[in-house]
């Protein structure tokens, strides 16, 4: 395009410069219709004078005549004008009047040689406002290569990569914020989302049994210990009923563990499953998901099944409870009645005597 | 000198109230309190059981002692669990005042905060009870072995708190927790920040010889090593109880 561009006359350049000045007073003055009529005026003997076509548009746009515009600045394009900004302004409008290749305004960007990492990153906020989140990330890639110390473009890549999970680079760029200025406001604010940051996890992690059995397994020790000091303390002298409780509690674990974890824990009966639309696979897809909450929000396990399972896992685990602390239960509840009398239990005189034994015998 | 543990200053992820961490803290003053109140309101009792005080009879009955335990006597299994809730009565200035209890509840949010952070109160709540299971039954099969150590009642939360501190080592080695020098029980007016891997490895370090000694029946010591030792290891089951999130990060190494 710069090869085809028309070169104007010095003549014409200054007449232009005057146009320029003349229509910045209109524009002091209030006169809008005064100042277009000489920019466009300009625009025709240049149509890709920079900053007739920049101020055009932008009093056509504060008129809110988006359309023209938009074809004064691809008419300025046309003709050869490379700013970055107009670019970045036609696929705005575009995008505002839904009409046009705006995307074909954007891709260009990173190739012209005005661009600033402000084009970029005002191109990269384009694109993930219509949820291309792989060519927003693109394009602020350009804009790291431009400028990798810019905290706006290193803050603007983190935040995309925690929109699309990627937390362990959105982790990285906001440490290289935090390293060009920690006291900068972009500093303080990529500070406060290093912190602030829920990690996601892959669905297939979320909806691991193994993961929900890890839980159920801390419950179940907790169980087993409790038998076997009901039993004296020994393994062996547990009876058929605390193992069968230590057994039960891990089913009522498992159902309680499920019933109140997150919405997409498998389950192991795959009948009560609310059948949902297909997920795109979030790992096969690079996360490039633009409604990811959404997805997630969506019911794996209906809610009253949830509820069933969950009350039933209760009744299990209480049952549990009940097989393998059995003479535990007994005997707190007669020393809790001894106690209420006023009275102590019997057993602390034999406690007693037992201590009198061998304090007497020690040495 | 002693550095005492007082605050692990790291910004939470998930919470800001540490509602477990503050219950437990809550439940232990107020349990030691209603023991404090028996040992002043029921003094009858002593000269009805050969000396013991009401409050020696609660130990006795709520403690973990091998004794109850072989017998099936008392609270049975549970005083594995209600050990963990009660404390030594103790004096400061005239007043009572139970070190052992200051020392244990300083301890428990220092490194209880961020670790219920992790994990979830409920399941917070769930692996501090594990660990003080182990600890005390640890404790329990331990001293069951010897004549004296069976009618010995083990009292405390220390065996829980150490599994509260080991897994604090093994997700956040490398955090930094505010510490007041000691010396005796006078706090020097200065805060030093430790690693967490110094500060535990240090505890740790301390716990080993006495266990050992107590284990081979050496020694005797009126601190339950040997529970303190068998709660750090505990720490090692937080893998059970931590957020899958928080699981998957340690897993693929990245930033807890």
């Amino acid at each position: 395009m710069v090869e085809t561009r028309s070169k104007t006359s010095s003549p014409q350049q200054v007449r232009i410069k005057r146009g320029l000045r003349a229509a910045q007073r209109h524009l002091t003055d209030g006169n809008e219709v005064e100042a277009l009529a000489i920019y466009r005026k300009i625009l025709l003997v240049e149509a890709d004078q920079e900053e007739a076509t920049a101020q055009a548009v932008l009093v056509l746009a504060r008129q809110g005549r988006f359309d023209t515009a938009r074809k004064v600045l691809e008419r300025s394009i046309q003709a050869g004008n490379q700013d970055a900004g107009a670019y970045v302004s036609v696929a705005e409008l575009h995008l505002r009047s839904s009409t046009g290749d705006w995307g074909a305004f954007l891709a260009v960007l990173p190739m012209l040689p005005t661009v600033q990492p402000a084009h970029l990153l005002r191109g990269a906020w384009l694109y993930r406002q219509q949820g291309c989140l792989k060519e927003c990330l693109d394009m602020l890639h350009a804009a790291e290569r431009l400028a990798p110390t810019d905290q706006a473009v290193l803050m603007e890549l983190a935040g995309v990569y925690q929109e699309i999970h990627h937390d362990q680079r959105a982790i990285t760029y906001w440490q290289r914020v935090i390293d060009q200025d920690a006291r900068s406001p972009l500093g303080q604010a990529a500070a406060e989302d290093l912190l602030e940051l829920k990690p996601h996890i892959p669905r297939r992690i979320q909806s691991s049994s193994l993961f929900a059995l890890r839980e159920v397994a801390g419950v179940a020790l907790v169980f087993f210990l409790l038998a076997m000091l009901d039993a004296g303390g020994s393994v062996t002298a547990m009876a058929l009923t605390g193992w069968l409780g230590v057994g039960l509690s891990i089913l009522g674990g498992y159902l309680l563990v499920t019933a109140t974890s997150s919405p997409g824990q498998r389950i192991f009966a795959p009948f009560l499953v609310q059948p949902v639309a297909e997920l795109p696979s979030t790992d096969s897809r690079d996360a490039y998901l633009p409604d990811m909450t959404a997805a997630e929000q969506l019911a794996v396990l209906p809610g009253d099944w949830r509820i069933v399972l969950g009350v039933v896992g209760l009744v299990l685990v209480v049952i549990a409870g009940v097989l393998v602390v059995p003479h535990s239960l007994l005997v707190t509840h007669e020393t809790m009645q001894t106690l209420q009398q006023g009275d102590v239990p019997f057993y602390v005189q034999d406690w007693l005597a037992e201590v009198m034994e061998v304090w007497e015998a020690s040495p | 000198m002693y550095p005492l543990p007082v605050a692990d200053t790291t910004r939470l992820r998930y919470r800001t109230i540490p509602w477990a961490t503050l219950t437990l803290i809550m439940i232990n003053v107020v349990v030691w309190v209603y023991t404090q109140i028996q040992l002043e309101a029921v003094p009858d009792l002593a000269e009805v059981y050969g000396g013991l005080s009401a409050q020696q009879v609660t130990h006795i009955i709520f403690g973990a002692v091998p004794y109850a335990v072989q017998e099936q006597q008392g609270v049975g299994a549970f005083s594995a669990i209600t050990s963990t809730f009660l404390h030594a009565p103790g004096y400061l200035l005239f007043l009572p005042f139970s070190w052992h209890l200051f020392g244990n509840m300083v301890f428990l949010f220092a490194f209880g905060r961020r670790l219920e952070d992790a994990c979830g109160p409920v399941r917070f709540l769930l692996f501090y009870v594990l660990a003080g299971l182990i600890a005390s039954t640890a404790s329990l099969l331990i001293r069951g072995q010897e004549p004296i150590g069976r009618l010995m009642p083990g009292i405390g939360a220390s065996g829980a708190i150490a599994g509260v501190m080991g897994a604090f080592l093994i997700l956040f080695p490398g955090t930094r927790i505010t510490t007041v020098p000691l010396i005796g029980i006078i706090p020097l007016p200065v805060r030093i920040k430790l690693p967490a891997l110094v500060l535990l490895g240090w505890w740790l370090a301390q716990q080993i010889v006495p266990a050992i000694q107590t284990l081979r029946g050496d020694e005797f010591y009126t601190t339950d090593f040997v529970a303190h030792l068998a709660g750090f290891f505990a720490g090692l089951l937080i893998f059970l109880f931590v957020r899958k999130d928080v699981l998957y990060r340690y897993m693929t190494g990245a930033k807890l």
